[in-house]
């Protein structure tokens, strides 16, 4: 079955997102975006700062409900489930990479990427084998035990890397991945989630780097302007 | 055909981890709460042996100590700790007098702390104590002295025979009197 | 079981990062439970002592008020209650104060009437000749005395007089006797300066206990000047010390309140932008709001828990095993003559279930209440940065 028969994991319809509605400083984040993300591929949104590109990802991932429209993920409209279930979902679909990438910098590496498996029902043999594989993968186990503050910005992207694969997401998130990177580290982040894309893992990205919007493994692009979806190519 | 996981090839399902290994991991998740759990344990051990103790020691001191007390209270009619020598309401409060909290004046300073720590006893302010003194009486007409004496209403509000008599026979009225100690 | 485990592992791996600060919370908290369960643990145990001890105390004392003030009573009243039926005996007592210049310590001069010289706890004897005496354990220490030794004080008539001390009482009653000076009774009279054919007070021994009540309301029936007090009222008179609203405890009691609301209010404040951050990566991750309140309570439940326990165990320490030495100068004022305290340890345990109840339960809600609006906040405010 290819991609392109099989149904779409992520289906947003007609979603809208409004901050601080009614108020003097409302802002429409995103103006009706209808959209489809299938699996396996990898998905680049990209677009200028503040065209909502962040919104729409935190809308896709289960991480905030849009103001009006729905979100499907599988066959589960999300966007109106409680606040345990979509914590479930989003715990269990998606591993997120945030542009700031949000670690917390008195916590040590270690901790910061076992931070998602502490409210599963994993045993410890396990998420220490999960937390010691995500931080092989990223390639800092010598940093292992250093509080995430006092590594260099590589290390911490690597480690916001790891943390969001450490759950085994199907979907994978990321807010400008390559924001903190330089080339070479860019080209290796690249490089993984095209090894995560192979195994299976559906990619999407938001970003306005041309090396990752231009890279071999994108399947597709949306453009993004004002809270709309302007164009829509498959390289 | 299986999809190999993105962390290391090697470790398809089922497959174990070579480099998984106890000894790598001295930081283990849990040993913390464990531990912090063992110490409590061992704290709550602490305090009910000492709580143990405690009640053995007061056994211990009602069979050995308290019957040699009880014969010196009893020989000597003792009344009163000694606890505060500063003051005779301190030092014999069951036995105070209202005066004696008071000779100085209602609001002359406290013989800090003891006077903070004794309260005056509750029996001087108790109405249905026989030994506190009453305010309330009913009032009886002049006897021939043209003495209009109060007779003191006992706990249970029975009019007790005066010591020295009215003379005459007396009409009762009843009053209250406006007293406050 | 397990996530709760997990949980609070790493709550205590949250607290760790900040060991200095938490630290300090968990000894400013310890000391404060410490001192309050100090002074409870010691009035307690002051209180249940005396009910213990003043069964023994006469069941009725008769003294004679003039003017509101307690006056010497006339014998002849003695002759007259001791006719009331149940009355078993009569004793006048001959008891009161002398203040020593020297030592500027005031003694209780006691008179010891007819009865055994040697009791369990006297080590000699009672006095049985007027030029003897008996003496607590801090007068003896204070004069130097011993028994076999001799002591002189200065009686009523301002003439300096010299006992010998043929008995010491020993130190279990040192709450009783540490300031006694006890003689015959007819040398207290005289040291004392009472009048002829007048005690102090009298000791009424009654046979049967429910016939108390009746002979005070006789006893002030037959001579309304006097005033009769029971046996009962002398127990409620101890149990009136140490009470919540004297001075004292109010002091103590609103200090530790005082301390605790310092640090509820550190917490209840609000969250610290830092704080709030962190919520919102982990609710971000993958937690609940279930799972980022259960942290908190157990961020809070470690703290207090751990302050409880070392509090309490401080506190049964100094006072039951070392009597109390931070706490004595605070009870003895001015007293010159104050006991060596061994308060006997009785604790009660609804007392530390009360204790542990205050000590964790407003602290854990200080620190999870805060939390509340950040957890059920959505993360997408984190996200968004």
């Amino acid at each position: 079955m290819t991609a392109a028969t099989e149904s779409p994991l992520v289906r947003v319809e007609d979603v809208t997102k409004i901050y601080h509605l009614g108020a003097p400083d409302e802002v429409r984040a995103v103006r009706g975006i209808s959209m489809t993300v299938s699996r396996g591929e990898v998905l680049v949104i990209e677009g200028p700062s503040g065209s909502g590109k962040t919104s729409l990802l935190t809308i896709i991932g289960c991480m905030s409900r849009p103001t009006s429209g729905q979100v499907l993920v599988g066959d589960r409209r999300v966007s109106r489930l409680s606040e345990t279930a979509l914590t479930s979902i989003r715990r269990e679909t998606f591993g997120f990479i945030f542009q700031q990438l949000h670690l917390i910098p008195d916590l040590t590496v270690k901790d910061n990427v076992m931070l998602p498996l502490f409210p599963t029902g994993m045993t410890v043999p396990e998420m220490e084998d999960r937390v010691d594989r995500a931080i092989r993968s990223m390639s800092i186990e010598h940093r292992r035990t250093a509080r995430a503050g006092r590594i260099s910005g590589g290390e911490q992207q690597r480690t916001a890397i790891a943390r969001a694969l450490v759950n085994e997401p199907t979907i994978v998130i990321a807010d400008e991945p390559t924001a903190h990177l330089d080339s070479e580290l860019s080209a290796e982040l690249l490089e993984n989630l095209a090894v995560l894309n192979a195994a299976g893992t559906t990619i999407i990205i938001a970003t306005h780097d041309p090396r990752v919007i231009d890279h071999p493994i994108v399947s597709r692009r949306s453009v993004v302007r004002d809270g709309l979806i302007v164009d829509e190519t498959s390289p | 055909m299986s999809t190999p996981t993105f962390f290391d090839p090697s470790t398809r399902h089922g497959a174990p981890d070579p480099h998984r290994s106890r000894a790598r991991h001295p930081d283990r998740v849990v040993s913390r709460a464990r531990t912090f759990i063992v110490f409590g344990m061992l704290g709550l051990a602490v305090l009910g042996s000492l709580v143990g103790w405690t009640r053995y020691e007061s056994r211990r001191w009602q069979r050995e100590d308290l019957p040699g007390l009880h014969a010196l209270t009893t020989r000597l009619h003792l009344s009163d700790l000694a606890l505060w020598t500063e003051a005779r309401y301190t030092r014999h409060p069951s036995q105070a007098d209202l005066f004696s909290a008071f000779q100085d004046s209602p609001g002359a300073p406290e013989h800090f702390p003891a006077g903070s720590i004794v309260s005056p006893s509750p029996v001087l302010t108790d109405p249905l104590s026989v030994g506190a003194p009453t305010s309330r009486g009913r009032l009886r007409d002049a006897g021939s002295d043209g003495r209009r004496r109060v007779c003191q209403g006992d706990a249970r509000g029975a009019i007790p025979e005066e010591r020295s008599l009215a003379v005459g026979a007396a009409r009762d009225s009843s009053f209250e009197l406006a007293f406050t100690p | 079981m397990r996530r709760h485990l997990k949980i609070l592992d790493f709550a205590l791996a949250s607290l760790r990062r900040r060991p200095f600060k938490n630290w300090a919370i968990v000894a400013v908290y310890a000391f404060t439970v410490a001192v309050v369960a100090s002074v409870l643990f010691l009035t307690q145990s002051i209180r249940r002592e005396a009910a213990q001890l003043f069964v023994g105390a006469p069941e009725l004392t008769v003294q004679r008020m003039v003017g509101g003030r307690h006056v010497p009573i006339d014998l002849a009243v003695g002759e007259t209650i001791v006719a009331f039926p149940s009355v078993v005996g009569v004793e006048p007592r001959f008891w009161g104060y002398t203040y020593d210049a020297v030592t500027e310590s005031t003694i209780t001069v006691m008179g010891a009437g007819p009865g055994m010289a040697t009791l369990e706890l006297v080590k000699g004897r009672l006095p049985t000749h007027a030029t003897e005496c008996a003496v607590g354990a801090g007068v003896a220490s204070m004069w130097g005395a011993e028994v076999g030794g001799e002591i002189i004080l200065i009686d009523a008539a301002t003439t300096g007089v010299l006992y010998e001390v043929v008995g010491t009482f020993e130190s279990p009653s040192d709450i009783l006797t540490n300031d006694l000076v006890v003689m015959t009774a007819e040398e207290a009279a005289l040291f004392l300066g009472l009048p002829e054919g007048k005690a102090t007070d009298l000791a009424v021994r009654v046979a049967n206990d429910n016939e108390i009540d009746t002979i005070a309301a006789k006893v002030k029936r037959a001579y309304p000047d006097s005033r009769p007090i029971t046996r009962s009222e002398v127990l409620r008179t101890y149990d009136a010390v140490f009470h919540w609203r004297s001075g004292m405890m109010l002091a103590v009691f609103s200090g530790g309140l005082i301390a605790f609301v310092i640090l509820a209010w550190d917490k209840a404040t609000g969250l610290s932008a830092e704080e709030r951050r962190e919520i919102g990566i982990l609710k971000a991750v993958g937690w609940d709001t279930s799972d980022v309140l259960e942290l908190k309570m157990w961020e809070g439940v470690v703290i207090s828990l751990t302050s409880l326990i070392l509090g309490l165990i401080a506190a049964m320490i100094h006072v039951f095993i070392l009597g109390a030495p931070l706490l004595t100068p605070m009870l003895r004022g001015w007293s010159v003559l104050f006991p060596e305290l061994h308060p006997t340890p009785n604790v009660d345990p609804y007392m530390l279930i009360a204790i542990g109840f205050l000590t964790v339960v407003p602290y854990v809600a200080a620190t999870v209440a805060p939390s509340w609006k950040a957890a059920v906040t959505d993360p997408d405010a984190v996200v968004r940065g």
